[in-house]
């Protein structure tokens, strides 16, 4: 069966990339609102959306 | 710098836990991105490849946590820091890198069996299964929120008492630091705790509107599997906001009762081991969608689901533009996704987005 790249490509980008991104923040910043691993779990466990979230009102800038 | 450790090894054991694990908590009807029907699931060369990519994983695991607890003894944090982010790229990279083969090798065995001829395509919907109690409803969560509110007037009422320098913020193995006694300062904690709770109440949202799937062969199972499967996740959301909000009341009441200090690395102690031991053992306990649940078994049916393979792109994204529903089962995963080829998947992504982006750049303007 063939693949539809230009298809794949921005969703890989959006789902996947997001959800590293997201963890690499969690690794690097210091704090965050609420614990961390209630973060790691939500980024893990609702794909796009976890990671999303997490850049909107998880963060937290110092 | 044991706290950062001990969070490493934390975030790296739960990325595992949700990957490694995956091939044994999916549906039945489905093994690395394929839908297959049940009664192949239990298939000796399935079974092998599932072991295959989770032993796999697991050696790349442990021998980053060794490397990681290596380089703890030689470098510095910000050294670790880079590397520990390295490791979960390649982890991750890793696992898409063990997934894909099997995937490929799926499609091939699926397209020499085929299934979809053999067996009756069928596609089972219960117009009475939203009628069904499929979440915990979210007016419960008035119960954290009351916690919170009687909690944040209590300081308002107590706030003389407070010391000058409060705790502005306690990592999860109780390390503190403090900051000025401001009134954002003093109420960080009871704001933080109500994101926490919408956060929650949009997850069971999510759950409740999750597209419904009931698998053909165990009709009558599937359904109540995936009922079970909906009202856990629901019911240990809100035990994990209410436990959540405790946690956050003690901590907020420390700020006012010194006294209570000694007794705050104990009361975290408790909710992040509770919660964390609950996300494992639902997962192991439920299964995606239900299908670890153990129900008396009906007459296994010579049916199969409709084959919708061709719109989950390498068994992992969701792209169907007939299917109304936007919030899906993820196939290979436990959680939920999102359908792209749905209208509000992006629109919902470019509002948080611009968002996430505008809100910093108009508050700065204000």
């Amino acid at each position: 069966m063939e693949l539809n790249w230009a298809l794949i490509a921005p969703l890989f980008f959006v789902q996947f990339i997001l959800m590293i991104v997201a963890l690499i923040d969690l690794i690097k910043i210091k704090k965050t609102n609420g614990p961390k691993w209630l973060w790691v779990i939500v980024v893990l466990f609702v794909s796009t959306l976890g990671p999303i979230l997490y850049f909107i009102i998880g963060r937290k800038e110092h | 710098m044991i706290k950062f450790y001990y969070s490493m090894i934390v975030i790296m054991f739960f990325v595992n836990f949700s990957i490694a694990f995956m091939p044994y908590l999916t549906r039945k009807t489905e093994n690395f991105g394929v839908s297959i029907p049940e009664s192949a699931y239990d298939r000796p060369d399935f079974k092998a490849m599932r072991k295959k990519y989770s032993v796999r994983l697991n050696i790349v695991n442990i021998s980053f946590i060794l490397l990681f607890i290596a380089g703890n003894l030689y470098l510095q944090e910000n050294t670790l820091t880079i590397i520990f982010s390295s490791l979960i790229v390649i982890y991750l990279l890793l696992s898409l890198l063990f997934y894909l083969p099997f995937h490929h090798e799926m499609k091939k065995i699926k397209q020499s069996e085929k299934w979809h001829e053999q067996y009756n395509q069928t596609i089972i919907i219960d117009p009475k299964f939203r009628v069904e109690k499929l979440i915990y409803p979210n007016y419960l969560y008035v119960i954290p929120f009351l916690i919170v509110l009687i909690v944040s007037v209590f300081t308002w009422i107590k706030f003389d008492l407070i010391p000058e320098q409060v705790p502005i913020h306690t990592s999860f193995f109780g390390e503190v630091t403090y900051g000025e006694k401001t009134f954002g300062n003093v109420f960080l904690l009871p704001s933080t705790a109500l994101i926490l709770i919408s956060l929650f109440v949009f997850v069971n949202y999510i759950i409740k509107q999750a597209k419904q799937q009931i698998s053909a062969a165990n009709p009558n199972v599937s359904r109540k599997q995936n009922i079970i499967f909906r009202r856990r996740w629901s019911l240990f959301l809100f035990v994990m906001s209410v436990l959540l909000t405790l946690m956050f009341s003690f901590l907020q009441l420390t700020l006012i009762y010194q006294t209570l200090l000694p007794y705050q690395e104990i009361v975290i102690f408790i909710v992040v081991g509770l919660i964390l031991f609950g996300v494992i053992l639902l997962s192991f306990t439920t299964g995606q969608g239900g299908s670890r649940v153990k129900l008396l078994q009906e007459e296994e049916q010579q049916k199969i689901e409709r084959d919708d393979d061709r719109y989950w792109k390498l068994g992992q994204f969701y792209v169907n533009k007939n299917d109304p529903a936007i919030f899906v089962e993820k196939r290979f995963g436990i959680g939920w996704t999102n359908n792209w080829a749905h209208p509000l998947s992006w629109i919902l992504i470019i509002v948080i987005l611009g968002l996430a982006i505008g809100l910093p750049i108009f508050i700065q303007s204000l």
